[in-house]
């Protein structure tokens, strides 16, 4: 049941209605079998997996409440225990493949149950708010007593599928306030519901037809086309995911609970670390706290401090995908960061230079840098061939050829022959590239919140009515659905 | 932060006033009344035209299937091509038909049923189910529903040609939407109840085909087209069509590229000139460009099995290939063209099933059209008199009409 389809959108005024009728003692059971019921109109057997692994967690999490002087190594078989699911589901089949590929393992004995796991939904991110839960135990904080309250946790409907990853403490706390219905909340979460609608339906599944367009042979444009397509997956992938967020986050609102921002404008990012820490802000705190620190975080010498930076970012990369390209875009943003940690170190030696540094030009280029090594970036998130992908952003950052191999000196997707949704999305590439920095600040700067309420309440309604004129007849899924 | 607070401690309908969530339930309330409920009564026409019902172009073919008359003599079966024709002949019988062209609900071909009378000698009645836009996998789902709820077609005539079979424009078979609009006839089995109820609103909801915005964007393209365009190296944009209208002969279409002047003057006739009906080739490239193998196969799947059903049910079944103007057979993409032909001559021998190639180059020239697909009023008079000659000459239907007579008597 995607988010953007009439079926959820019958489903999720069915239950918030169920909800506030309820009593109180009947609302979170409710909720969890309305989750459970979303999570099995994917694929229903799955339900076996999900509610294993959540007692299994939850039963655990409790041993090591009591078994607190062993709690290390309890910890270490909890994780173990719930990467190795992971890795099963999520990452065998890339283990064959790749074993098979460059050891020659397997070639000729390929088990096909194992190269053909279907990857349950959203298990990478329960996974992680599992790990999660076990480490805060294992820090002393309390288990969750009630196990349909931590079912309840990793299976809530609008956080199941691609998050945000919650974080237990906040999440319980909320759930066990006897919650009265506020219009308030209502007024928060239907316009954060159409905004994550619009965002997916008239912008990312726009984008994506144009993306895939170029992406399926970029041999055969040139790097003023390949920029474009670079530029508006960036785009895709952020309206796409931060589409998502939005819905569930809003989705929740609906119930009184308040589920953390994913994103906070990425694309005004001023540096590769500032952008981590407006993108996926979930997962990226998630990685600090769970991966980065455990392995050392900032302390040591600076080659190991760089060394934990770059491991961090290649498991964040992989854990995003069983394919190398995530990998590739792990470790690259792993070096940005450590080319970025290396440069503040760098600047801060030499006093002279400072005022250009703390200059708005030098901002601004800085961002419009960091911009661009994202969007290069996102050329290895979406492509799954390596060598297609590098082959495509040594065209981008060469600037070589310009024009398209097959047109001689024209843009192939100026063509006439393309179809009507090419020239539009070239239209709004451009546009979004022109607005991003001046609407990101004004956004940034909450100038909107000056604009009057009914003026917003039309501006909500009239994305409705566009999106009911303009969504296409097939739902396409969210990209992070896939992790 | 201050602004905020004034705004929770509002009350009552000063509250509601400034709660966005209700403003939005209100605003789309007033635009869901302003255009379902005043604007269809104040400009009734205009709005059919702009959020048509979805299964206007349906409904002859659901009102078909859903009553239980009395089987017709000829059950005509076809796309625009065949409902255009049928409607142009008709036009110097009926002349209500002239004043509203292209009506949906127009289920007669009444000049086809006096040329049939004619040459049987016998009484004979036919139904016009050509719908707009129907695919060829449409053929084969509107005979399945009529087998299904028990109909039982005394003579089927479907007629096809090759977009009916590879347009890009057109979805996958189970996306049409003449598919769309039968799904009411056979719900999903197994399918949970939201999923049914959602799917119904979704076909109620959906505006199908916004035609004020469809154009405004066609408008735009075009336009794009055109600018982008080198006209003399484009035979089939926009420049080009409109060039023809001024009589420029170097932008007429490759198929005529190479005759020369006088040959194309006598080819065309001024008529034919003053209509432009090759004006709309344009469309038909991207139509048929790129060749999209799925589409086809799964076309070629479906339509292939009407004709195996028709046989298994003993439904006698006669399939036509209509004709269409040169230019737009030569924009075709020729492998798929070949396996169009092979196709249908192909199944209908396996199955014992006539067919009838009215793609007839002798029989039709451009001036028997009224664009560059459909024929216009002479083409569909000169189309139905020799189909209705084919058919007493290759197939039995004398002897269904005979029958139907007797049995009637």
């Amino acid at each position: 049941m995607l988010f953007t389809t009439l079926q959820y959108l019958i489903f999720l005024p069915c239950v918030v209605a169920l909800f506030w009728v309820l009593p109180h003692k009947m609302r979170l059971p409710m909720l969890l079998v309305a989750s459970y019921i979303f999570y099995m109109s994917w694929i229903p057997q799955f339900i076996l997996l999900i509610v294993p692994m959540t007692f299994l967690n939850w039963v655990w999490g409790s041993f090591m409440h009591r078994h607190m002087e062993k709690r290390k190594l309890l910890l270490g078989i909890g994780i173990g225990l719930n990467l190795l699911t992971l890795g099963i589901f999520k990452y065998a089949g890339f283990a064959v493949t790749t074993a098979a590929a460059t050891v020659g393992l397997l070639t000729h004995n390929n088990p096909g149950w194992v190269t053909n796991i279907i990857l349950p939904l959203g298990i990478s991110f329960f996974t992680f708010e599992f790990i999660h839960y076990l480490f805060e135990i294992y820090r002393g904080n309390k288990p969750v007593n009630s196990f349909v309250l931590f079912a309840l946790f990793a299976a809530f409907f609008p956080t199941q599928i691609a998050g945000p990853v919650k974080r237990y403490p906040d999440f319980v706390a909320q759930m066990l306030e006897e919650k009265k219905p506020h219009l308030s909340d209502f007024d928060e979460g239907v316009p954060l519901i159409i905004t994550g609608m619009a965002k997916k339906l008239l912008l990312a599944n726009n984008l994506s037809t144009f993306v895939q367009m170029g992406f399926a042979d970029p041999s055969a444009y040139g790097a003023v086309e390949l920029w474009l397509f670079a530029y508006a997956f960036a785009f895709q992938i952020y309206f796409d995911f931060s589409a998502y967020t939005d819905i569930g986050r809003g989705s929740a609102m609906l119930f009184g609970y308040h589920i953390p921002i994913n994103f906070n404008l990425p694309f005004i990012a001023a540096n590769m670390a500032d952008f981590w820490k407006r993108w996926h802000i979930s997962l990226s705190t998630w990685l600090r706290d769970y991966l980065f620190i455990p392995i050392g975080g900032s302390r040591g010498t600076k080659l190991r401090v760089n060394w934990n930076l770059f491991v961090t970012m290649a498991l964040g990369g992989l854990w995003h995908g069983a394919a190398w390209n995530f990998v590739v875009w792990g470790i690259y943003h792993g070096l940005c960061l450590i080319v970025h940690r290396e440069f503040v170190g760098f600047k801060a030696k030499i006093p002279q230079l400072q005022k250009f540094w703390d200059s708005k030009v030098f901002h601004g280029l800085s961002i419009l840098l960091t911009f661009n090594a994202v969007v290069v970036g996102c050329v290895f998130f979406g492509m799954s061939n390596i060598n297609v992908a590098f082959n495509m952003v040594k065209r981008m950052v060469l600037v070589h050829p310009i024009f398209s191999s097959i047109e001689g000196h024209h843009f192939l997707v100026l063509k006439q022959e393309m179809p009507l949704v090419v020239p539009v999305v070239v239209a709004m590439t451009l546009t979004l590239l022109v607005l991003n920095y001046p609407l990101g600040k004004l956004i940034e700067k909450h100038a909107f919140n000056v604009v009057p309420v009914p003026v917003k309440a039309v501006y909500w309604s009239t994305l409705v009515v566009l999106m009911i004129t303009f969504m296409s007849s097939a739902a396409q899924p969210f990209i992070y659905f896939q992790f | 932060m201050g602004k905020e607070q004034t705004t929770i401690k509002k009350k009552g309908w000063r509250r509601l006033a400034s709660s966005p969530f209700v403003l939005i339930v209100i605003s789309l309330i007033g635009v869901d009344a302003i255009a379902t409920g005043l604007v269809p009564n104040i400009l009734p026409e205009w709005y059919q035209q702009q959020f048509p019902n979805p299964d206007r172009h349906c409904s002859k073919a659901i009102k078909y299937l859903s009553t239980n008359n009395n089987e017709p003599s000829v059950v005509l079966m076809g796309s625009s091509l065949m409902r255009t024709a049928a409607e142009f002949s008709d036009m110097s019988i009926n002349k209500e038909l002239r004043e509203t062209r292209f009506a949906n609900d127009y289920d007669k071909a009444t000049y086809f049923e006096n040329q049939l009378k004619k040459d049987l000698g016998a009484d004979i009645n036919v139904l016009n189910l050509a719908l707009r836009g129907c695919m060829a996998s449409d053929y084969e789902l509107i005979f399945q529903r009529a087998m299904e709820l028990g109909k039982r077609p005394n003579f089927v005539v479907v007629a096809t040609a090759p977009a009916e079979f590879m347009s890009n424009d057109q979805p996958l078979v189970d996306n049409t939407y003449v598919h769309q609009s039968l799904l009411k006839y056979k719900f999903p089995q197994g399918k949970p109840f939201y999923e049914v109820a959602s799917q119904n609103i979704e076909r109620t909801l959906a505006p199908h085909s916004l035609d004020a915005v469809e154009q405004f964007f066609g408008y735009l393209r075009l336009l794009g087209a055109a600018y982008l365009s080198d006209v003399s190296g484009h035979p089939t944009d926009l420049f080009r069509a409109a060039a023809y209208k001024g009589e420029k002969v170097q932008m007429l279409p490759t198929a005529f590229a190479s005759k020369s002047k006088l040959d194309i003057e006598d080819a065309i006739s001024d008529t034919v000139k003053k209509n432009n009906p090759l004006a709309d080739l344009s469309h038909y490239k991207m139509r048929y460009y790129p060749p999209n193998v799925k589409l086809y196969n799964q076309h070629e799947r479906n339509f292939g099995e009407m004709i195996r059903l028709a046989h298994e049910n003993g439904i006698p079944l006669v399939v036509v290939n209509m004709p269409i103007t040169a230019p737009n057979r030569d924009l075709v993409d020729p492998t798929l063209r070949e396996r169009y032909y092979s196709f249908l001559k192909n199944t209908t021998e396996k199955y014992h099933v006539t067919y009838i190639d009215m793609d007839d180059h002798s029989l039709f020239s451009l001036s028997d059209f009224e664009d560059c697909s459909h024929l216009n009023g002479r083409g569909a008079k000169k189309f139905f008199t020799a189909l209705a000659q084919n058919l007493v000459k290759e197939t039995n239907l004398s002897s269904i009409a005979a029958t139907k007579t007797s049995s009637a008597l």
